[in-house]
């Protein structure tokens, strides 16, 4: 089982840099931090071994501020992407192969006349209410089983690594309001995303 | 001509704000493009802010250079620098006052909101409340029909629980009807949906209590498959039970589906008019960056512009300004750089027109200048190196110049000091006064050309000089004086000369011839008839022939001196030792007791060339002289001495003699200047005349320049070699030996 630790910016030497230097690392430490704003964040990711298989399992964290829920409030629906894949670990200078490929789609709404938070599984078509924001968030937050991959599908000799991430679907938001995930460094509320997260597998 | 360094400057800035305007409209374009369409504002948003970013920064940064840079010339005190201040302030406040304006009415626009919306906003709150008095109606109805059947269910025994439920929901319609002990504890349950559960759950604790206070429960619930259920719960009292048991009913029932999908269409229409409006504002903010990066645009392009405008229309004026300063420091030929075609272009280009004439002008004055320096360095120098000498005066006979010749003659310090009237010059100078006077006297006689000879006493003794005074004239103005004047002393000297010698060679001539004749007449005359006469006769005649002979003697003696200075002789130049001339000189008065003659021959002396004959005579002469002055012949004394000086021999003859009047001290080498009662004056003349044919000079000393406290001393300045054009005559006398 491999599981992944993440850290966020290091504050660690520039005590011994000049005066001068110190003020522009800070500002650039600052400006890091508010870039690395964690709305979505994987808490957990690990493989499982099977015999035939290899099975990632994941767990991620949803956080969303003021803004996001005010939007979510007056009818946006949003629509969170979770991506999996497997892929074939080639030269630095090339990039990487995609062997497996997978999606799931979450669309969160609000319903104004009920006061309710509906959440729909578009992959399963499932869907459900919940009373608070938090309900239906925790329902996105349940560790699941993202993506399997088959033993006799990977080579021996080559290397291979799971990558994940979830974000909100830009495309899915209305044009006047992709700004904010275009430019998450003006408003880092709306920065929805976790980054690709890799996990190499060990054969 | 711009500087390089300045038109580098001037580049830089126009590219900077170029490339700024450009990304600053670039961000602008960009942004009305993605206003008109919304849905490319998210892909357009990351290059508008970066673009505008760009532009903005490069706009307000060459403003802020530019504004420091006018401040800077401004505190400077560069010329120019105020009037651009001032142009700059005004073309901001004429550009500033319609972008406020329109600012101003756009943002009252922009925060103008739609009247229909309200509207729209009433009527979904009223479809909200019709759907909600429909279900409540409903629910009213719901839990009237529950009442009803509380009243059969309340007292029935649990054993016909089970059933009686089944009947009265099939009768109520109703989707599950469960009964609860007053505890909350499942006494019968009858469902459409679902089983009973082995082990019924009791009530919720929160609904047994509401109902426990006898109040009603009612909820409208959502079930996962998206069906809404109204869920009522009414406590049902027994009045009639013996044990007094209270039960609770609860049921569910489906809401209807109408309601339902109206409820669905309020809840839709409501979010989508939510939707819009949040939609529109963030549009509205949208369009609120634009309008601040159109009004930040608008505000920086204008101040731009003012600074660009301003320095382009102050540029021509801080270049004429500063051309008036170089033409008031003297530079003429710093044009100023002109590419406007306007009024000012048209200034500059009369303005560097004057500065060419200018310029030609002051080289033409500079040159006429020089030519007379030039003209002055050269007449300064013909002045200084005349012999005659000058004095300019001007109109109001004030000396502008006077030469070094003029100095010299007049043995005076004059100070060419332009201004000084010639007066207060005579006041100080006094042999300047006849000068003065001769030239008072000609301009009273209205003489503009004149000539006259005047005799001043110098240090030097009487000198004469001949002046010629000339009007200075222009246009018939009169505009000064020019004295010159000559000191002719040595010209009249030797006239004078000239005319004793011919006196002298005229004399001799027809004196000498009948000299002889009558020496021999009487000396006939005494031997024919002294031995004829008587004794007393005898003595007469004898006396008488003597005197005759005697005075014919003398006669004959001053002849020859006269035939001696009018007699010229070659001199005959040898080389020798001067000290051995003066020694055996100074042997002559050896036999004389006491020793008269002192000779000092100081350091060794030098050979020179000279006719030794000549030098003997000259100081016999001067030695005879100063013996012969002194009343007691045994107290006379001379000292002689003789030293080297340079390429000079000088001869000092000093005696205690009675020494020379000063009324005689100026003649005293003209010819028949005598002290001597029986002087022929003729010494001292011949020595001159010698010692200028050696090239030399005597001077009869003042008595103040000797030690001797009476008596006169001379002093004989003759060079060692004479120039080449003299006779040289090898002497064998010639000698190397000097005289320690």
């Amino acid at each position: 089982m491999v599981s992944t630790t993440l850290v966020y910016g290091n504050r660690g030497h520039h005590s011994r840099m000049a005066s001068s230097y110190r003020t522009l690392l800070l500002l650039s430490l600052s400006l890091l931090s508010s870039m690395g704003w964690a709305g979505i964040t994987l808490t957990e990711s690990r493989i499982m071994e099977g015999e035939q298989h290899y099975q990632l399992h994941a767990q991620f964290s949803y956080t969303l501020e003021e803004s996001v829920v005010d939007a979510l409030k007056n009818g946006i629906p949003i629509v969170f992407l979770a991506e999996y894949a497997v892929e074939e670990i080639t030269a630095l200078w090339d990039k990487n192969i995609d062997i497996h490929h997978s999606e799931h789609r979450f669309v969160l709404s609000y319903r104004e006349f009920t006061n309710r938070f509906y959440l729909i599984s578009l992959n399963n078509n499932t869907h459900g209410t919940y009373a608070t924001l938090r309900e239906a968030l925790e329902r996105m937050e349940q560790p699941h089983d993202a993506l399997s991959v088959e033993r006799s599908t990977l080579s021996s000799i080559k290397s291979y690594q799971f990558k994940l991430r979830s974000l909100v679907d830009s495309s899915s938001l209305p044009g006047l309001l992709r700004p904010y995930l275009y430019t998450p460094y003006l408003w880092p509320e709306w920065k929805l995303d976790s980054g690709w997260h890799t996990l190499p597998i060990q054969q | 001509m711009i500087p390089p360094s300045n038109w580098i400057g001037h580049t830089l800035t126009l590219t900077i704000t170029t490339a700024g305007t450009l990304a600053t409209l670039t961000a602008f374009t960009l942004l009305a493009i993605a206003i008109h369409d919304p849905d490319t504002v998210g892909a357009l948003f990351p290059f508008i802010v970066i673009s505008s970013a760009i532009g903005l920064t490069l706009l307000f940064s060459t403003i802020s250079l530019s504004l420091y840079q006018l401040l800077q010339k401004f505190i400077a005190g560069e010329s120019g620098a105020r009037l651009h201040l001032r142009f700059v302030g005004i073309f901001v406040s004429l550009a500033l006052i319609p972008i406020l304006v329109i600012s101003l009415f756009t943002s009252q626009i922009l925060q103008q909101k739609d009247q229909g919306e309200d509207e729209i906003i009433h009527l979904l709150d009223g479809s909200r409340e019709l759907y909600k008095t429909a279900l409540n109606e409903k629910k009213k109805r719901i839990i009237e029909n529950l009442y009803q059947l509380g009243n059969t269910l309340s007292s029935a025994p649990r054993s016909m629980v089970d059933l009686l439920l089944e009947e009265a929901r099939d009768e109520s319609k109703a989707m599950e009807l469960a009964l609860y002990d007053i505890a909350g504890n499942q006494i019968g349950f009858s469902s459409l949906i679902s089983e009973p559960e082995l082990i019924p759950k009791p009530l919720d604790s929160l609904i047994v209590s509401q109902i426990q206070q006898g109040l009603d429960y009612h909820k409208i619930q959502v079930h996962e498959e998206l069906e809404q259920i109204l869920h009522v719960v009414i406590p049902l009292h027994n009045y009639r039970s013996d044990l007094g048991e209270s039960r609770i009913l609860a049921s569910s029932y489906t809401i209807p589906k109408q309601l339902e999908l109206g409820q669905q269409k309020i809840n839709d229409a409501v979010m989508d008019n939510k939707k819009r409006r949040y939609l529109d504002d963030q549009r509205n903010t949208v369009h609120n960056i634009a309008f601040i990066l159109l009004l930040l645009l608008s505000l920086l392009s204008a101040l731009w512009f003012a600074f660009y405008s301003t320095r382009r229309l102050i540029a021509p004026i801080h270049e004429l300004a500063k051309g008036t300063k170089s033409v008031a420091a003297g530079i003429y030929n710093q044009p100023i750089a002109n590419s406007a075609k306007d009024d000012l272009g048209f200034l500059v280009q009369s303005f560097n027109d004057m500065m060419l004439n200018l310029d030609h002008t002051h080289k033409n004055l500079q040159q006429s200048q020089e030519l007379i320096e030039h003209q002055n360095t050269r007449l300064e120098g013909i002045l200084s190196h005349l012999s005659s000498g000058v004095m300019v005066l001007n109109a109001k006979r004030r000396l502008e110049r006077v030469n070094a010749a003029a100095c010299n003659i007049l043995d005076s310090k004059i100070t060419p000091a332009p201004g000084i009237p010639i007066g207060v010059i005579a006041q100080n100078h006094p042999l300047v006064a006849p000068l003065t006077e001769l030239l008072r006297n000609q301009i009273s006689n209205q003489q503009c050309e004149w000539g006259e000879s005047v005799t001043i006493h110098t240090s030097q003794g009487v000198r004469h000089l001949y002046c010629r005074g000339t009007c200075l004239e222009e246009s018939g103005n009169l505009e000064g004086y020019v004295i010159v004047f000559d000191d002719v002393t040595e010209l009249v000297a030797a006239q004078k000369n000239a005319a004793w010698s011919e006196i002298a060679r005229r004399l001799a001539h027809e004196i000498k011839n009948p000299l002889t004749p009558i020496q021999l007449s009487a000396d006939r005359l005494r031997h024919r008839y002294l031995s004829k006469m008587d004794q007393e006769e005898g003595a007469v005649l004898n006396r008488a022939t003597h005197t005759i002979i005697q005075q014919v003697d003398t006669l004959k003696r001053m002849v020859q001196a006269f035939s001696d200075f009018a007699r010229s002789p070659k001199i005959k130049f040898s080389t020798f030792n001067p000290a051995r001339l003066l020694q055996e000189v100074a042997d002559l008065y050896h036999a004389r007791q006491p020793q008269p003659i002192d000779l000092q021959i100081q350091h060794p002396l030098s050979m020179i060339e000279a006719d030794s004959d000549r030098l003997r005579q000259i100081l016999h002469n001067l030695i005879k002289n100063g013996l012969e002055s002194h009343q007691d012949e045994e107290a006379a004394r001379v000292t002689l001495t003789a030293w080297c000086s340079g390429n000079t021999l000088q001869i000092k003859i000093c005696d205690n003699g009675s020494g020379i009047d000063e009324s005689l001290r100026s003649q005293i080498f003209e010819p028949y200047a005598t002290t001597k009662p029986k002087g022929t004056g003729l010494g001292l003349a011949i020595v001159k005349r010698i010692i200028e044919e050696h090239n030399g000079q005597i001077h009869l000393l003042d008595p103040d320049l000797f030690s001797m406290e009476q008596g006169s001393c001379f002093e004989i300045t003759l060079p060692l070699q004479q120039p080449v054009t003299t006779t040289h005559v090898p002497n064998e006398a010639t000698s190397t030996t000097e005289l320690a």
